[in-house]
């Protein structure tokens, strides 16, 4: 009984300290499990991951291009081919997850794709229209 | 015989409990779907006053410059209501546009309120294999 007592004083401790992590700034935690090929994803994590790893990828380059300033249709294609090669190399190579278990390559690389295009569209003409004209 | 008669009764009864599942599902959908369109019938109605408002500050010129020669299908929406010949001026429609997909999607998946994945209407397409019958 006193066993019983001592384990759940424990465990009330650990969860508090967990919450306390979660409440606050992002904990260390969570940046971890976004290196770590051993943690356990499910598909709607992952997919999140992904996700916003794509809008950070296109914000930066969109950023990056329009103060250059990078010119011509090429620019977008080479944006498409960075951006799903750092998704690829992310889950394949860092992560090393088996994609046929969340849906195969095409549903992991799609996973924001369009919104991640229409933002690096918006950055680069912004920061090319307000930076250069 | 006696195991075969309770099997056909455990069958039976997942069946009944299969069907009540499916009628609250439906019954739960029928809901949702009156939900999202009022709100769906709100936001669109702001949506459009908005853009009206918007198309009329800025009708006839252009907001940003295109870092790019855009295809004929795009160059629809970014040179609409612009005069000239060059291409690379923008206009409001197409940066509404951007902002709007951009923005929006993010925001919601921010916030938690994006559609869960499959929800998607293509994906009921591959309808699957009735657990009734196997």
């Amino acid at each position: 009984m006193k066993e019983g007592k001592s384990a759940g004083k424990l465990n009330n401790s650990n969860n508090q300290q967990q919450h306390q992590h979660q409440n606050g700034h992002f904990s260390p935690f969570k940046f971890a499990k976004l290196l770590d090929p051993e943690a356990s994803w499910d598909k709607d994590q992952l997919g999140d991951a992904l996700h916003w790893i794509r809008q950070v990828v296109a914000l930066v380059c969109g950023l990056l291009w329009g103060t250059i300033p990078l010119v011509g249709g090429i620019w977008i294609g080479l944006f498409l081919l960075i951006s799903s090669g750092i998704i690829y190399g992310y889950y394949a190579m860092i992560l090393k997850i088996d994609e046929e278990d969340f849906g195969g390559h095409s549903t992991l690389l799609q996973e924001g794709l369009f919104a991640s295009i229409t933002l690096f569209l918006l950055s680069w003409i912004l920061v090319y229209s307000l930076a250069h004209f | 015989m006696k195991t075969d008669t309770a099997k056909i009764t455990t069958k039976k009864s997942k069946t009944k409990k299969i069907d009540r599942v499916e009628s609250s599902l439906k019954e739960s959908s029928r809901d949702l779907s009156l939900f999202k369109f009022k709100s769906g019938a709100v936001v669109a109605l702001v949506l459009i006053v908005v853009f009206g408002l918007l198309n009329s500050l800025f009708e006839g010129k252009a907001v940003a410059k295109l870092p790019f020669q855009p295809i004929t299908l795009v160059m629809k929406m970014s040179h609409r209501g612009l005069s000239g010949t060059d291409s690379t001026d923008c206009s409001m429609a197409f940066l509404y546009f951007l902002c709007s997909i951009s923005i929006r999607t993010n925001l919601q998946k921010f916030l938690g309120f994006s559609p869960p994945r499959g929800s998607a209407p293509g994906a009921g397409f591959l309808p699957l294999p009735d657990p009734k019958t196997n």
